[in-house]
């Protein structure tokens, strides 16, 4: 999807090379739960803004089944984002260095993840048992729903508050116990988190 | 009109009796261990001794003196042999197996099971009872041959503790 985007990014930039509204960038997410990600993005419209987006996570979910649980995947997918002051009837101030958007982001993310889960079952006349469950190379899907803030300084920096990321994926284990993860990382329970994004723009 | 309040009774009573056998069926307890399986032996006589062997890694472990024991199985080996005195040599049980993890929807847990439990033929004591209403050997079912002791011991008969019970 990224490679998409980029070849997208690259005919449309030699094909209309001096469109003013035309944002090009790269950055880093984190999430409040320990997951991040780069981006690559592409402004094509004033008002919406496509995403190609990598991802990693890695988080220990509390699963009653099991004594411990590691979780670990890579995600890529692309997603957009909606923002609100160029949809206003108002227009933004040219003068002004500093520009804030409310914006709403959709993302979809394939992945493909990995568990290690065991039990000790506890011996009382002979040693303990570790009963391992683990699977590699599982499929999943992984989409996210986000409302937040966008700031871009002077048409180089952007920052991006958010602090409402929902979002979730899961995994049946070979057991068939469903394992919770999402891409937002950290994830034990309710799929919410918050987030925080810089990127470096040009056009 | 008696007709129609009959049928529709029956309905609402089919319907209360079809909610329960199905909420009855989830409620179905797990059979497995949450911890080191185990089978009891009981002996009306206090004197008597097993021996509870690993053959895999030569590790015993000798029961207590007393009215029941807790033969255990180790969940790292697969055979186990119970050498049995009461109070002199009566012979040796030997029990070949394979656990698993077995999942367990109705309490959200993991429990141990077994995915393979046969009686091994060079057993040399086929002399049991199972346990009977009154804890006598003489209420219970004797268990004298291998293909008895096969049929006792099965991966399935472990749900409840107090049906995998047997007498000397």
């Amino acid at each position: 999807m990224i490679l998409i985007l980029m070849v997208l990014a690259a005919n449309v930039s030699g094909q209309v090379p001096e469109k003013p509204s035309m944002l090009k960038g790269v950055g880093l997410n984190l999430t409040a739960k320990g997951g991040y990600y780069p981006q690559f993005i592409i402004r094509l419209r004033p008002s919406f803004e496509l995403q190609g987006i990598a991802s990693y996570a890695y988080h220990t979910p509390d699963v009653s089944h099991f004594t411990k649980t590691e979780v670990e995947g890579w995600f890529m997918g692309g997603g957009l984002a909606v923002l609100t002051r160029p949809l206003r009837s108002k227009p933004q101030d040219p003068s002004k260095s500093v520009k804030g958007s409310l914006r709403l982001g959709l993302k979809y993310m394939r992945g493909q993840m990995q568990y290690d889960a065991y039990k000790v079952f506890e011996g009382r006349s002979f040693d303990s048992y570790i009963y391992r469950d683990s699977q590699q190379k599982l499929k999943t899907d992984y989409g996210e729903l986000s409302v937040g803030y966008e700031m871009v300084i002077k048409d180089r920096v952007k920052v991006d508050l958010i602090p409402i990321i929902l979002g979730d994926s899961g995994v049946y284990s070979k057991s068939g116990f469903t394992l919770p993860f999402s891409a937002i990382g950290g994830h034990t329970g309710f799929p919410l988190a918050a987030g925080v994004g810089v990127s470096y723009l040009w056009r | 009109m008696e007709m129609r309040r009959f049928f529709i009774l029956s309905i609402a009573i089919g319907t209360a009796l079809g909610c329960f056998l199905l909420y009855g069926c989830d409620d179905e307890p797990c059979a497995g261990f949450e911890a080191e399986p185990y089978f009891l032996l009981h002996a009306d006589s206090l004197n008597f001794k097993v021996y509870c062997t690993n053959n895999e890694t030569g590790d015993t472990v000798h029961t207590n003196e007393r009215d029941f024991a807790l033969l255990p199985f180790d969940m790292n080996a697969t055979q186990m042999k119970y050498d049995i005195y009461a109070p002199d040599f009566k012979g040796s049980l030997i029990l070949d197996y394979i656990l698993r993890g077995v999942e367990c929807d109705y309490r959200s847990k993991m429990l141990l099971g077994f995915d393979h439990l046969s009686v091994n033929e060079s057993s040399t004591f086929r002399d049991f009872y199972t346990l009977g209403i009154y804890q006598s050997r003489y209420s219970g079912i004797r268990i004298d041959s291998i293909e008895n002791l096969a049929d006792f011991f099965t991966p399935y008969s472990y749900g409840d503790v107090s049906n995998w019970t047997i007498r000397l």
